[in-house]
Order: C-alpha cells, then sequence, then structure tokens
C-alpha cells in the first residue's frame, strides 16, 4: 500500500520529512519551503501544484541540493534510497546527481550553447561507465527521445535545433544514465500546446519502458491530471493537501485546492460566474500568522488565525491541513 | 507660456533633480561600510587639501632651489628629499597635487562639454548624422590616447599647462560621448519621452530634462575614472618630457628623477607613490559608484 | 555566402575607411601646426636639395590644398610615409621596429590572458568569497599601478641593485648577429623579462575584471544549473561550461581597448629602451621629427585595426551564434 503523507516514509523511494528552505538575500529571510513533508513510492508520479511563490521551484531543488547561493537547508531530511542527502557535502551528492537523481529544467534552453549536444550527454554516461565509449549510448539516448538522425545530429549544437526538439535533448540527458529519480520543474510550461503534448507524451512512454519515479512540478492541474497518480497542492511554502490524483482533484478539502479547482473554466458546462480566489499569495519574509491560506479563505474560522493546522487525513494517504475543510 | 501639465510636469522633475543631489550623503554612509572606500576618502580629502591650500602647507615655494643642496635623501630638514637643482621634492609634491587635480578637472570639464552635446544629439537624433559620428568616434578609438596626445603636443608645440588640458579633452572625449549616445538612444524610446513631445515641449528642453537625468549617473562614473586617466597621462606626458617643464607635477619629478636612480632613486619613487594613491583612490571611487548608482558604462 | 563569411568580409571592408579616416585626421593636425608644412617637415632634415625637391613633388606641398590631401593620403596608403630628420625614410625605421613591439605585445598580452582567464573564471564563479574578494582587491592595486612608475622601481630592485636583469638599450641586432644561438635567445630574453613582467602586472588585473564580469553573468545561465545537476566536478563546471560562454564578451570587450593596451605598452617600451615603436615614438617627438610621429601613429592605427580584426575573427569562431547562423532551426 503506498503512501503519499506525512508519517511513515520507510521503503518510500523518496521521503522529505518537515524540509525547511530559506532564502537568505540582504536583510530579509524568505521561508520558501517552511515544513513540507511528502513521502514518493517506487514508480510513483508525485505532481506539486502551486502558484509562483508556493515554494514548489525551491523544493524541486532541494532535492538533489541544487539551490542558490542565497538559498539554506535549514532543517529536516531528505531521504533518498535510505540516504540524508542533507548531510552529504557536494563530493558525494556530485556522485549521485545525474546518475541516481536527474532534473529536467523549464527552459528549453538550459542547454550550453558552446557545447555539442552528444558531449553534453555524453558527461552524464562519463562517471557511470568512465572506461567505455559514451557514443553508442548517446545516440541510443537520442533516438529514446525521437530525435531522427540521431548518430549525425549529435555533434550539433543546440540552437540549431527547435525548441521542442532540445526540450528532447533536455529529457535525453536526464535520462541517459538510467536514473532512479527524476525531478520535472515545469517541464513543458515553455513550450506552445501541442509540443507540450508530445512530449508530455514522451515522458509517460519512457517512464513505461525505464521505470523510473518522477517528482512533476507544474502550475498547469490538466498537466497534472495527464501526468500524475498522486498530487500535492503547495501554499505559501506549505503543502496543504496531498493524496491520489482522483481524490484530490474530484474531492479537493482544502478551500485553497477547491478555488484552484473551481477556478478553472470548462468548455462544456456552464459554470455561472467563474469562482476567483481574492487577495494575494502571502509575502514569504513576513508570512500571516497561523493559517497561511486564512486572510483569503472564504471558509476561515477563528482557531484558523492562531494556529497553524496541521496535515492530517483519515488514512495517512489523504491528507489536508485546514482546521474546517470543504465537506 | 506653460500650460498647467506642462508645469506640473517641471515641477516632478525639479523634485528627482534634488533627489539625486542629495545622493551624496548617502553614498558617505554606504562608503563607510568599505575599508577600502575609506581609505580612498581620506587620501582624497589629503589631497584635495595639498590642492588646494599648497600656499599654506608646502614649506617653500616650488621651483625654489637650494644651492648646494642638490640629490640630497630625506631628511628632517628636507623631509622627502632634494632633487638635482637642489628643490625641495616636498614642496614640489604638494605643488604638484594642484596641478595634477587642477588638470584632472580642468580635462574632465572640457571633456564633458565636447563628449555629453555630441553624444547626447547623436543618440537622440539618430539617422545620417549618427552614422558618421559614430564612424568617426570609432576610428578615433582605434588610436591609443597617448599616441595621440603625443601627436597633437607634437604638432601643436602645445606644451603649456593650458593647452595640454585642452588638449587632453580634445582627445579623450569620444568614450563619454559613445555611452551617452547608448543612454540617449535608450532614453528615446521610452514612453514618458513619447508622452513629453505630445504635451509639446521643445526637442532640446526633452533632452535637458529628462535624458539628462538618466544620464546622470554613467557620466559620473565616467567622469570619476577619466580624472584617473587624466592625471596619468598627464603625468605620462611629463615623464616623457612632453609636459609643461616650468609647472611643479609629479609627472616631471619622475621625468627628473629618472636621470638619478643609481643616485638619488627617491627622487622618482616617492612622487611615483602619490599619482599611484590618488589614481588607486579615483579607481576605487569609480568602482563604488557604479555599485551605488547601479550604473552602466565603465570602461571595465 | 556562410554567415561567417559575411561577417569577416564587412570587418575587412572596414579597414580602408577607417584608414582613410585616420589619414585624414594626421593630414589636418599637420596643417593646424603653426607654420608652413614643407619648413615643418623638411626644416630640420639632413636631406639634398634633391631629395627635398622629390619629396615636394610626391606630397604636392607647392599644390592648392585639396590636391595636397590626395596625394597624402594615396601616399600614406601606398607606404610612403615620408623622412625622418635623421635622413632615413620613415618606413625603414618603423619596419625594424615594429617586430618588437609586436614581440613585447604578444608575449605579454598572452601571459596576462592566461593568468585573468584562469583567475578571473575562478572568482566569478565563486563570487564574493574569500578568494574573490582577495583577488579583486589585488586586481585593483595592479590597474592602479602607474605603469612607468613601476617600470622604475622594477628597474631599481632587479637591474640595478640585485643586478639580476640588464638595464638599457638592447642593440637592434647588433649583439645578435655577434652570437647566434642559444646565447643569443638567453639575451633577448634577458632583456624582454623585465617590461614583459610589468606590462603582465598592468594588464592581467584589467582582463581579470572583464571575465570576472562576464563570468557573473553566465554563472547565473540555467545551462550551468544543468552542468551541477549532471554531477559533473565544479572544474569541468567552471572551465569547460562557464568559461566557453565567458570568453565570447570578453573579446568584445578587448576589441575596444586595444588603444589601451598598445598605448601602456608604448609607454614601458621607453623606459626600459626596448627598440619598439614607442620608444621611437617618444624620442621622434622629443626631437620634433613630425614626418616620423606621423607615420608612427599611422601604423599604430593599422596596427590596432588588425589586431580589431583578429579578435573579432575570434569572436565569431568562438560564438556558435554567428559561426553557425543560417544552419536552421
Amino acid at each position: 500500500m503506498g503512501t503519499a503523507g506525512e508519517g511513515s516514509g520507510r521503503g518510500a523511494l523518496l521521503s522529505i520529512q518537515d524540509l525547511r528552505v530559506y532564502y537568505y538575500f540582504e536583510a530579509a529571510v524568505t521561508k520558501a519551503v517552511d515544513g513540507v513533508s511528502l513521502n514518493l513510492e517506487k514508480g510513483d508520479v508525485l505532481g506539486i501544484i502551486g502558484e509562483s511563490g508556493s515554494g514548489k521551484s525551491t523544493l524541486a531543488r532541494a532535492v538533489p541540493r541544487l539551490l542558490s547561493r542565497y538559498a539554506k537547508i535549514v532543517s529536516g531530511r531528505i531521504v533518498f534510497e535510505g540516504e540524508d542527502l542533507t548531510t552529504k557535502d557536494e563530493r558525494d551528492m556530485m556522485k549521485i546527481r545525474g546518475k541516481r537523481v536527474s532534473i529536467i529544467l523549464q527552459n528549453p534552453s538550459a542547454l550550453n550553447p558552446t557545447i555539442r549536444i552528444g558531449e553534453q550527454i555524453a558527461e552524464v554516461l562519463r562517471d557511470v561507465s568512465p572506461k567505455s565509449d559514451p557514443k553508442p549510448l548517446v545516440v541510443e539516448a537520442l533516438r529514446m527521445v525521437g530525435i531522427h538522425n540521431a548518430e549525425s545530429r549529435a555533434s550539433s549544437y543546440p540552437y540549431e535545433f527547435s525548441v521542442g526538439m532540445r526540450q528532447r535533448v533536455m529529457i535525453a540527458m536526464a535520462l541517459a544514465a538510467k536514473p532512479a529519480l527524476v525531478v520535472a520543474d515545469e517541464p513543458t510550461s515553455a513550450l506552445d500546446v501541442s509540443t507540450q503534448a508530445q512530449i508530455l507524451g514522451l515522458i509517460d512512454r519512457l517512464k513505461a519502458e525505464l521505470g523510473f519515479s518522477m517528482l512533476f512540478i507544474t502550475h498547469h492541474i490538466g498537466v497534472a491530471s495527464q501526468m500524475c497518480n498522486k498530487i500535492a497542492v503547495m501554499y505559501g511554502g506549505k503543502v496543504v493537501e496531498v493524496g491520489p490524483k482522483d481524490d484530490v482533484l474530484s474531492k479537493p478539502r482544502h478551500p485553497y485546492s477547491f478555488g484552484l479547482l473551481r477556478s478553472i473554466p470548462y468548455l462544456t458546462r456552464d459554470m455561472g460566474k467563474l469562482y476567483v480566489i481574492e487577495g494575494k499569495p502571502p509575502d514569504l519574509t513576513d508570512p500571516p500568522p497561523g493559517c497561511r491560506f486564512h486572510p483569503r479563505c472564504r471558509n476561515a474560522i477563528e482557531i484558523c488565525m492562531l494556529r497553524e493546522p496541521p496535515l492530517d487525513g483519515e488514512d495517512q494517504i489523504t491528507m489536508s491541513a485546514c482546521f474546517n475543510p470543504i465537506r | 507660456m506653460r500650460t498647467s501639465t506642462q508645469r506640473s510636469a517641471l515641477r516632478v522633475q525639479v523634485t528627482s533633480m534634488a533627489q539625486l543631489l542629495v545622493s551624496p550623503i548617502s553614498y558617505i554612509r554606504y562608503a563607510r561600510k568599505s575599508k577600502l572606500a575609506l581609505f580612498a576618502v581620506l587620501w582624497m580629502a589629503a589631497i584635495a587639501i595639498m590642492a588646494i591650500f599648497p600656499f599654506v602647507i608646502a614649506p617653500h615655494p616650488p621651483n625654489r632651489t637650494f644651492s648646494g643642496k642638490s640629490n640630497l635623501p630625506p631628511s628632517l630638514e628636507f623631509l622627502l628629499g632634494t632633487d638635482n637643482v637642489g628643490r625641495d621634492i616636498l614642496s614640489q609634491v604638494i605643488w604638484g597635487a594642484s596641478t595634477s587635480l587642477a588638470i584632472g578637472i580642468g580635462a574632465a570639464m572640457v571633456e564633458v562639454v565636447i563628449g555629453v552635446p555630441l553624444g547626447l544629439f547623436a543618440g537622440y537624433y539618430g539617422g545620417r548624422l549618427d552614422q558618421i559620428f559614430m564612424r568617426i568616434a570609432d576610428t578615433i578609438l582605434t588610436i591609443p590616447t597617448i599616441v595621440l596626445l603625443i601627436v597633437a603636443v607634437t604638432l601643436l608645440r602645445a606644451q603649456s599647462l593650458v593647452s595640454i588640458v585642452i588638449v587632453m579633452g580634445f582627445v579623450n572625449w569620444v568614450w563619454l560621448a559613445k555611452t551617452l549616445r547608448g543612454e540617449a538612444l535608450r532614453v528615446r524610446e521610452e514612453e514618458y519621452v513619447t508622452a513629453a513631445k505630445a504635451m509639446g515641449f521643445s526637442d532640446p528642453y526633452i533632452i535637458a530634462k529628462h535624458i539628462l537625468s538618466n544620464v546622470v549617473a554613467p557620466l559620473i562614473v565616467i567622469v570619476t575614472f577619466d580624472i584617473a586617466w587624466f592625471i596619468l597621462y598627464e603625468s605620462t606626458m611629463s615623464f616623457i618630457g612632453l609636459g609643461d617643464p616650468t609647472i611643479p607635477s609629479w609627472g616631471r619629478l619622475l621625468f627628473i628623477g629618472r636621470g638619478f636612480l643609481n643616485t638619488a632613486p627617491w627622487i622618482s619613487v616617492i612622487p611615483g607613490i602619490f599619482i599611484f594613491l590618488t589614481v588607486l583612490s579615483f579607481n576605487i571611487l569609480g568602482d563604488d559608484l557604479t555599485g551605488f548608482l547601479g550604473a552602466r558604462g565603465r570602461r571595465v | 555566402m556562410r554567415a561567417l563569411t559575411r561577417y569577416i568580409l564587412i570587418r575587412i571592408g572596414l579597414i580602408v575607411p577607417t584608414l582613410l579616416i585616420v589619414s585624414s585626421i594626421t593630414f589636418i593636425l599637420l596643417h593646424m601646426a603653426p607654420g608652413n608644412p614643407i619648413d615643418i617637415m623638411l626644416g630640420a632634415a639632413k636631406a639634398s636639395r634633391e631629395v627635398r625637391d622629390i619629396l615636394i613633388q610626391r606630397f604636392g606641398f607647392d599644390e592648392p590644398l585639396h590636391i595636397q590631401y590626395f596625394l597624402w593620403v594615396y601616399n600614406m596608403f601606398r607606404g610612403e610615409l615620408g623622412l625622418s630628420i635623421s635622413g632615413a625614410p620613415v618606413i625603414e625605421l618603423i619596419g625594424v621596429r615594429l617586430w618588437y613591439t609586436v614581440e613585447l605585445m604578444l608575449v605579454s598580452q598572452g601571459i596576462s590572458a592566461l593568468i585573468a582567464v584562469i583567475l578571473g573564471a575562478l572568482a566569478g564563479y565563486r563570487k564574493e568569497t574569500m578568494l574573490d574578494k582577495a583577488l579583486s582587491v589585488v586586481a585593483l592595486v595592479g590597474y592602479s599601478l602607474p605603469n612607468f612608475w613601476l617600470s622604475i622601481i622594477v628597474i631599481l630592485v632587479f637591474s640595478l641593485y640585485l643586478g639580476w636583469f640588464p638595464v638599457g638599450a638592447f642593440s637592434l641586432g647588433i649583439e645578435l648577429a655577434r652570437e647566434r644561438g642559444l646565447y643569443a635567445i638567453l639575451i633577448h630574453l634577458r632583456h624582454l623579462a623585465l617590461p614583459t613582467a610589468v606590462l603582465v602586472v598592468g594588464f592581467t588585473p584589467y582582463y581579470f575584471r572583464l571575465l570576472r564580469a562576464t563570468m557573473v553573468e553566465v554563472v547565473d545561465e540555467d545551462y550551468i544549473t544543468m552542468a551541477r545537476a549532471k554531477g559533473l566536478k565544479e572544474v569541468t563546471v567552471i572551465y569547460k561550461h562557464a568559461l566557453k560562454n565567458a570568453v565570447i564578451p570578453l573579446l568584445t570587450a578587448v576589441g575596444t581597448s586595444l588603444g589601451l593596451i598598445l598605448g601602456g605598452s608604448y609607454v614601458v617600451e621607453l623606459v626600459f629602451a626596448w627598440p619598439g615603436l614607442g620608444h621611437l615614438l617618444v624620442t621622434a617627438a622629443i626631437a620634433r621629427d613630425y614626418w616620423l610621429v606621423m607615420g608612427i601613429s599611422f601604423i599604430t592605427a593599422v596596427m590596432v585595426i588588425v589586431s580589431s580584426i583578429a579578435l573579432d575573427m575570434a569572436y565569431a569562431y568562438f560564438n556558435p551564434k554567428i559561426r553557425f547562423a543560417g544552419s536552421g532551426y
């Protein structure tokens, strides 16, 4: 039985336990991730939904420890395949990155414009098998992501490719060493709709073929619905709701998730006036007391201003953090 | 006669200009954080005092020779020693500060007078004139300034202080003009310029008020660095032997000292320290100003 | 036509108008000088009547102004740069010394660039660390040192006091002619060492600051995050991924400062009596040898333009967008 929530995490591929990541810049401290706990089992695609500023990108980069120099993991653990990544030094992390945990970024131009793409893929492989010639594996990786004439295209430079193709190359780079966990930070947000569909389809196919697990960050509910089997909703640096996809999407408990889902216009139904979540996202250098969402929440009651609601649920699978959830 | 909209626009302009002038105070607060900046400010203050009040501070007139006391090493009588004809080096150094600052600031003024209007007009009006301007500017930039200076001084027989100042300003305005032209081009496309034109302000007025206020920041930075350059250039020219031999300057001392390196090295070495520290201070100041004003247009 | 070829041809094509402007400027300056151009140019020259007449004819000094201008420009492009007051043709005097200047420049700039690139990349990647701050301060100090003063101190310490290096003129070729082979090379190097050292101290900070600035911008790019995400070693990330991109804008920046670099080396040549163009220029200026001064300025401009084009070509080569532009999306 798989769990997505707090508490267990035994046997999980990735277990994030009460993680706090703060940014220290000039005089301000931004609490981007403030007590997040999630579990990801082998084979899961865990989607993290949230608006910008919810902390989801920070969370994504925290796992392979690729945070900016201004960010610091203040407390918490990131347990991957039984090892706590927060305690590892750079040298150990280098051995893990790219080979056991890899990342796909939003920007398809995150390829070095001055290095051939074949070489950029080969770099990952060199640490895996230093002696052998990476070329056949590179070609195989390119073919796998659907790039024709893989052999000749391997010696091309990035901007000789279209945006969609570049994203495929990024995926090839992320999967070449066959990692167990892939962190995807909004991988299709910069693409047009049809390319997006192609790339998502590709990721789906590859997942079935190679069997990796994914942490899938997105602000697009439709994409999350298509790709993920579990969804976590983040707001103000915290997880407000988590559970299997169908549960979260059809029966959201937390007023914020409810608001998100209800503010999607459906083409096939007349929904009347669109639901709008009033207000603005919280200032994470000085978050509101109690529940972070309470200033904008239609369900807010007195206790919401005083205490932070714990992430809890009837079982440990579907959970929400609210004192007065939607029934 | 100005319309009421024009008058209120003017009021906004004046207030923002005033804010700009207040910034030196905030700069001093910023500078206190860094030891380097502190040193730079202190040294510049010392140099400024030397430059403004040489007649008070210097023990002797700079060109007064003491017969029989030539090439003396630093002693209690002559704190920095004497040169080959018996002049007190300390006095020459103090008066030299005057020379250096006067030349630096003077040449900077010439450069600003030439470069600012040229750069702004070229950038604002654009077109054919701008193209010609750029072509000539780039060409002048290919010739090393030192070479231009040498050529100009030689051909024009300009070896007096005033002519050196003018020549240096004339030779060095290009970088300033080019940078300001870039800024003018950028600002020209901004919305508030279009708005000003729509309100009926005339072109020279727009340039003076709007573009100028944007341009002040890189202007200050470049001028700061350029004053350092001018001091260096003047010293170099004097050192080579193409400076004004009648005026005391740090470069002249190095020139004199060249012949006596074996016997009286202090003649060249000590004034050089002054040049070095002054240039260093201006560079520190320029660096800090760049960070502080967020200005573009540094040479480096 | 490939974009790269076009790029280079445009750059080369710009030589002619630029040199045109340069010769025009020298012409204007000449005629701004007080006195009669003929007297100025030939006044002190130790030249015979026949040579004077040839020159007057060649440069049209007795012709109207516009013809003089045309002849002037035409002669400059031909390499006919007139006569020095010593009686020797200007191009000859320049020709011998040109290579010494080029040698000093190439060696000093090469060493400076190498050191600056290695250190600048490191400082830019590790921005605001102790290493970066220390290097930046050292760079600031080095950059502010007046090169002629540093030269004097270097001579004082290393030549006069320690006696490790020779002082004074490296007589053109005479020493070399006498002793060929390894010994000659050693003598040459001994003379080259100090001026090179001074130039390196002066220019390394300059390149360092430039590279550090471009590096800082590169480091924030996504492809650097990706490089780290692939688990590559820091050295690889800095020197393979980041540097390749940071060098590109550096080339452009250096291109605009070529004049500065050359000017700086001219002064150093003078102090060390290194027999290059700088040394010649100054001695000519003091002696009021106008032909020679103009000729050297012209050749200097040519050198700057040529280096500028070389840099442009390097830029086009390293910047894949230009190199492969037109190969399509």
